[in-house]
């Protein structure tokens, strides 16, 4: 169980995160999107601990995120920050006695060389060495920022398996920020939307992709909540949210992939600003 | 993780072991080990700052930094993590260093405690700045300063600190830089260096500047002479205070003392301006009420003059009401006599281009007409407007009422000194006069050497006699009839009383070695910088 209440980040003037409370159940999968600067990263960061949080609180079961905690978390930053210097058995190994097993040399049929030093492995590699050294350690929260876009299509879907088949031994809690959510579309429940440092949605995947339709303009009646519009020589396309097909039936109402969804909410909010 | 932490502290440092090693076979092989030793301990601070300023530098170079964080340990346990080796490799290499210091006898600017105290320091104090300055070298000099900066802070508010002392000290208090650093790493987090520089720097900042406060407001009063006045009264001064003991009224001025005043309860002294590698200069002539501690301007000396001759204690006379004090002035060859009293300040020019260059003792004869005694190196002359008058031949003198004993190469002459100096007697020989050392020319008794004797000569009744002392006695001073004479050797003094005829010998020991003695009627007191002690002369 997460709880964040009042959270404040600040770095310098710019607000990171703005007041935000969420409650995360156990065993939830949240997809964390929003644009460039939205705060999804600072968030994970506090959610793994690696950033203090003096206003607001972040707690973790109930305690603050301490060391202990973070025996139960696994992180995968977006720097795929490991010690290049090292080599992948020393990094292994090094892993190993802080979380107390040692991850696999291999996932999904790439092996990777002992000897060989992190720092000459591809973003991919390491990206991989990163999850597996996040797994191995049988993690119940695992936080995993916008890292999936270094992996090639056949290691990313090798990356959404290994963290289904995550979720299906265990009841982990999955908090992972991505801006290729097509490639995801299978891992979240639920989709918080960040927009300068507060969630500007939050609704279960399900429930989204219900209530968020695209129309064109000709079928608009007046006062539908339209997030986000684009122009075309045919006419304007509308995204609707939270569309309530009971109030303002329309025709030719489309429902939306999760890509689109973000794109349109995230579209919406650089019209805006 | 320790050990990987090893292997990285010892191929970062191996340069600086490799120049290490390089030094070490230069000074074993050759003989230039005056310059190369100290080398290898300049080396040496440069090998524990870099071992500390390094850090966090692997992280930094290899993007592990928010790994790092992600560990399940605590800040501070991290922090132990990254310390321990590289403080292991530190107290090797130290130890090492000392055992070659013994076998190899080597020179060396400090003791190996001070050095040790240094190398660690700097170590802890690199270690601090390890995150907040990603240069090697501008980390190294700020621990420089702020090691090197306090140790030549503490040497300049304490004249009495050695070298190797104040690096203890400033080793020790630099503690708080490494303690400062720790606290706030329990807050360091993965956002850029500078939001940890934002409180860790003021912080550092201000610790230095409190350090810097308390070394300068905690700093002793340095004092470097004291006096004894005629009633017991203390008087000790620095170069820019002093204060009277017993009372500790203190006066935020360099006093000399000149004379009792002849009412007690004041001194008449001298303020003395410090000059940095120069003499003091001699800048008025004050009354010190002893009780209050208040001072009364009596007269400003003028530039370029002062006072002529003397010990203190016996500068300057009374007479007629008034006190009397001889001035000259040394580029001009001028002396003028000043004369103060109730009604103001009379000044009187007087031919001092006809004195000898060293004036030792000056004293005033009459005030109407205005004559003077004025002993030199090699002469005794009276002074006054008509010029100067020749009495005798003098190495040295003694004067007690109007009794004059001068000692000169041949022999020894008493006068009486009248409207024209009268011959007593003279005695011709070889006779030294046992000198009073920092206590002066007037005393009713004087001791002599004839031959290998010991004898003393009662300058009122005229009678001599002869005292049987093992050794060249320090001081002595009269006070009354008695006679106090003081042998000082080490920590512990011989004194001797001479009273009615017979000699009794007593001792004293002021618990310290003293660095100066100073007797009056009163006592005789022993002091070194911070210390004193008197022993009271009794009837």
């Amino acid at each position: 169980m997460i709880e964040i209440r009042d959270l404040h980040v600040r770095f310098g003037a710019i607000r990171a995160i703005d007041g935000l409370s969420l409650d995360v159940a156990a065993g939830e999968s949240i997809l964390l999107a929003g644009a460039n600067g939205a705060g999804k990263t600072t968030l994970l960061r506090a959610l793994a601990g690696v950033l203090r949080t003096p206003a607001g609180s972040v707690r973790i079961d109930g305690a603050p995120v301490s060391a202990a905690a973070r025996r139960r978390i696994a992180y995968l930053p977006a720097s795929i920050s490991l010690y290049d210097g090292l080599t992948v058995e020393q990094a292994v190994r090094l892993h190993g006695r802080f979380f107390g097993r040692r991850p696999e040399f291999e996932i999904g049929g790439l092996r990777l060389m002992p000897r060989q030093r992190v720092g000459a492995l591809s973003k991919g590699e390491k990206t991989l060495l990163s999850l597996s050294m996040a797994m191995a350690a049988a993690p119940e929260y695992l936080f995993i920022d916008d890292v999936i876009h270094f992996l090639d299509p056949h290691l990313r879907d090798v990356f959404v398996d290994s963290i289904l088949r995550l979720i299906g031994e265990k009841k982990l809690t999955l908090i992972i920020a991505s801006q290729t959510a097509s490639e995801i579309e299978g891992l979240p429940e639920r989709v918080l939307v960040m927009e300068r440092g507060r969630i500007v949605l939050d609704e279960p995947l399900e429930e989204l992709k219900r209530r968020f339709v695209r129309v064109y303009d000709r079928q608009a009646p007046p006062g539908l909540p339209v997030v986000y519009s684009r122009e075309w020589p045919e006419g304007r396309e509308l995204y609707v949210y939270p569309y309530r097909p009971e109030l303002q039936p329309l025709d030719g109402v489309e429902h939306l992939s999760l890509r689109e969804i973000l794109r349109a909410v995230i579209g919406g909010e650089y019209d805006r600003h | 993780m320790i050990a990987i932490e090893l292997k990285r502290v010892l191929k970062d440092s191996a340069l600086i072991l490799a120049v290490l090693v390089i030094l070490l076979a230069a000074i074993a092989t050759g003989d230039h080990d005056a310059y190369l030793a100290p080398a290898l301990e300049v080396f040496l601070l440069l090998q524990a700052s870099f071992l500390g300023w390094s850090l966090f530098e692997r992280e930094r170079q290899e993007n592990a930094g928010e790994y790092l964080l992600t560990l399940p340990v605590s800040r501070l346990g991290l922090l132990a993590r990254k310390v321990l080796p590289r403080l292991a490799c530190t107290v090797v290499l130290l130890l090492a260093y000392l055992a070659l210091y013994r076998l190899m006898d080597l020179p060396a600017f400090l003791a190996p405690l001070p050095f040790a105290v240094l190398y660690g320091a700097f170590f802890f104090v690199s270690a601090a700045l390890a995150l907040s300055l990603r240069n090697f070298l501008s980390a190294f000099f700020l621990a420089c300063l702020l090691l090197f900066g306090q140790a030549l802070l503490i040497l300049a508010a304490d004249n009495a600190r050695h070298l190797s002392g104040a690096i203890l000290q400033a080793g020790s208090t630099s503690a708080a830089f490494p303690l400062l650093f720790a606290v706030l790493f329990r807050g360091y987090d993965i956002r850029p260096v500078s939001h940890f520089n934002r409180r860790f720097l003021p912080g550092l900042l201000l610790l230095a500047a409190a350090i810097a406060g308390a070394i300068w407001l905690l700093r002793p009063a340095n004092w470097i002479n004291y006096s004894i006045a005629g009633d017991g009264t203390l008087l000790r001064n620095s170069c820019r205070l002093s204060e009277v003991l017993p009372g500790g009224a203190r006066v935020p001025a360099c006093l000399v003392a000149l004379r009792d005043a002849p009412q007690g309860g004041s001194l008449l002294a001298v303020v003395h301006k410090p000059r940095p590698g120069e003499h003091c200069i001699q800048k008025r002539i004050v009354s010190l009420d002893l009780q209050s501690g208040s001072l009364r301007t009596l007269y400003a000396i003028p530039e370029g003059w002062d006072i002529a001759g003397g010990y203190p204690g016996e500068i300057g006379s009374f007479s007629g009401g008034a006190f009397l004090v001889l001035l000259r002035h040394a580029r001009e060859g001028k002396a003028m006599a000043v004369e103060i009293d109730e009604r103001g300040v009379v000044t009187t020019p007087l031919p001092g281009a006809a004195l000898e260059k060293e004036v030792s003792y000056a004293g005033f004869l009459s005030r109407s007409p205005l004559r003077l005694l004025v002993i030199g190196k090699e002469r005794a002359v009276l002074l006054s407007s008509d010029g100067v008058r020749e009495i005798g031949a003098a190495e040295t003198a003694c004067l007690w009422g109007d009794r004059l004993l001068l000692f000169d190469a041949s022999g020894m002459s008493l006068y009486r000194l009248g409207a024209e100096p009268d011959l007593l007697w003279r005695r011709e020989g070889r006779f030294r006069k046992v000198l009073r050392h920092v206590a002066g020319y007037e005393s009713r008794y004087v001791l002599y050497r004839a031959a290998s004797r010991f004898m003393l000569l009662d300058m009122e009744g005229g009678a001599e006699a002869s005292l049987d002392l093992p050794s060249l006695p320090f001081t002595y001073q009269a006070r009354g009839a008695d006679l106090h004479i003081v042998s000082a050797a080490g920590p512990r003094m011989d004194l001797w009383l001479w009273r009615r005829g017979r000699l009794t010998r007593g001792s004293w020991e002021p618990g310290f070695a003293p660095e100066g003695i100073r007797i009056s009627p009163a006592g005789v007191m022993a002091f070194d910088r911070q210390r004193y002690g008197v022993y009271r002369f009794t009837d």
